[in-house]
């Protein structure tokens, strides 16, 4: 199969703090990777270095065989774990701004998928509910045709209706030309989605395994291996 | 290549109508003062206007970078495939637009509150020569001259702020100390380009003379005005350009406009 991230030896320090220590991780094509672990063990960071807008210490990171850049911007959807659209902005600007900023956005697929979601294009992204803004980004993340998704705490803060529904149009969008990772807390909500899990902790990779491999051979779920991780 | 200008206009657009209007309002104001107001009175308080309005402009200029180097938005403009030198260019674009669109109503404004004044109480600013005269002497290099030098004197105090909100952001990661930062930065980088740009031109005094009036001009300036009538007048012999400075110039603003898109690209970590 074919590996489209592979990350050799990453780290990434902020002066004494050390976020990323020496992460190893190879993701296939086609694959739901969850990317699991607790406050601070370098997620976000590591998903922000794949992003391309953190720069790692040292290490070698490869995207399609690219280092992080414009090119793998172009490869790579990226949903951060904050608000990030500009406040004067209504729905449609915003579907907008994706379509002209990237050339695989598929504005079709994003006008049904915010029907999906109950979202109105007029609506103003400033008077958005926590949920309605994730169910907004998480649309025009998955509208693009990307071979990379990369989503940072996709269910956050979002109640369990929207959550079943964020989930959903996951799979929804996912095809076998593609690959997601996701990194959440909300393990047994989307343990489910997961093809291949990754635990990190203190900026490295503890356990990497088969989902289904993991819950065989542990007679366990993916929620109880990931509190027996970081007990 | 200028999407983002698109929504960096859009974004403002409420804000524009409501600086248009202002100076609308307030320029209708001042019309309804003529002949109960002295002329000077009504004219200073339109330069007011106009001062206010340029330093908001300036500060929509410097946000229009700060405000995607700081804020979240910073996620959306710099997760796209687009290069450093793409991204700045579209906010030097944005801002020069922005700062166009306002003198533009504040220049029409004022030539109608001059011309008013003209009809009503003579108004002559000083000079026994109306303002269509004195622009139809001015000759046309010095008028392209003129535009260069202020688009030039423009974009590289754009650029030295950007390169300083750039540096800011990257050197050190506590906001508001950064934020104190990049005004000293861009100080240095102020003292830098005078020091450097003086001492070229030491080196090099090599230059030209460009004149600012044709013959006609000239000579209607000199009947008409209180200048004093000598050869060193620049309103005769015109202004003298140093080669070597303005080289600098240029040199500085294309230096500062790749190390900001390279920074922008490479070194800023969000």
């Amino acid at each position: 199969m074919e590996t489209i991230l592979k990350c050799t030896d990453l780290k990434k320090s902020y002066f004494r703090k050390t976020a990323l220590n020496g992460l190893n991780l190879e993701i296939k094509k086609g694959r739901i990777t969850g990317l699991l672990g607790p406050n601070g063990s370098g997620k976000t960071t590591f998903l922000k270095i794949i992003a391309g807008i953190l720069r790692p210490s040292s290490g070698e990171i490869l995207i399609n065989g690219n280092r992080p850049g414009i090119k793998t911007k172009a490869q790579v959807s990226y949903l951060p774990d904050r608000d990030y659209l500009y406040k004067w902005m209504r729905i449609s600007d915003a579907v907008n701004f994706f379509d002209d900023m990237y050339d695989d956005f598929d504005k079709e697929k994003a006008g049904e998928m915010l029907k999906f979601m109950n979202l109105s294009e007029d609506s103003k992204v400033r008077e958005l509910s926590k949920g309605m803004s994730e169910k907004l980004y998480l649309t025009l993340v998955l509208s693009r045709k990307s071979q990379l998704y990369v989503l940072d705490e996709p269910l956050g803060g979002v109640d369990p209706t929207t959550r079943e529904k964020i989930l959903d149009a996951i799979l929804k969008n996912y095809t076998e030309e593609s690959s997601i990772l996701i990194t959440t807390h909300l393990v047994s909500d989307i343990e489910r989605l997961f093809d291949d899990v990754a635990f990190i902790s203190e900026g490295r990779i503890v356990l990497f395994g088969n989902a289904e491999e993991l819950r065989s051979e542990r007679k366990m779920s993916i929620d109880e291996i990931y509190r027996e991780v970081f007990r | 290549m200028f999407k983002f200008v698109k929504y960096d206009l859009e974004g403002c657009f409420k804000d524009f109508v409501i600086m248009i209007c202002t100076i609308i309002i307030l320029n209708l104001l001042l019309l309804t003062r003529i002949n109960l107001w002295d002329s000077n009175i009504i004219i200073f308080l339109n330069l007011v206007i106009s001062f206010v309005a340029e330093i908001i402009v300036i500060v929509w200029n410097i946000k229009l970078f700060s405000r995607d180097i700081y804020e979240g938005s910073a996620y959306l403009v710099f997760t796209t495939p687009k290069s450093g030198k793409n991204i700045l260019i579209n906010k030097i674009i944005t801002a020069i637009l922005q700062c166009l669109i306002v003198l533009f109503f504040l220049f029409l404004f004022t030539a109608i509150l001059v011309e008013m004044l003209n009809l009503t109480q003579g108004f002559t600013f000083g000079l026994k020569i109306t303002f269509g005269r004195l622009l139809s002497a001015v000759t046309p290099q010095f008028i392209a001259y003129s535009i260069f030098v202020v688009l030039i004197v423009y974009i590289s105090f754009l650029l030295t702020v950007y390169l300083s909100l750039a540096l800011g952001r990257v050197a050190i990661k506590n906001r508001k100390l950064g934020k104190l930062g990049t005004f000293i930065i861009f100080v240095v980088l102020c003292i830098i380009q005078v020091k450097v740009e003086n001492a070229v031109s030491n080196v090099f005094p090599q230059g030209f003379m460009l004149k600012i009036f044709n013959n006609e001009g000239g000579q209607s300036w000199t009947n008409f005005g209180n200048a004093i009538v000598n050869t060193n007048n620049p309103f005769i012999s015109g202004v003298s350009l140093n080669i070597a400075e303005i080289s600098v110039s240029l040199i500085f603003i294309i230096a500062m406009f790749y190390a900001t898109a390279y920074i922008i690209e490479n070194k800023l970590d969000l």
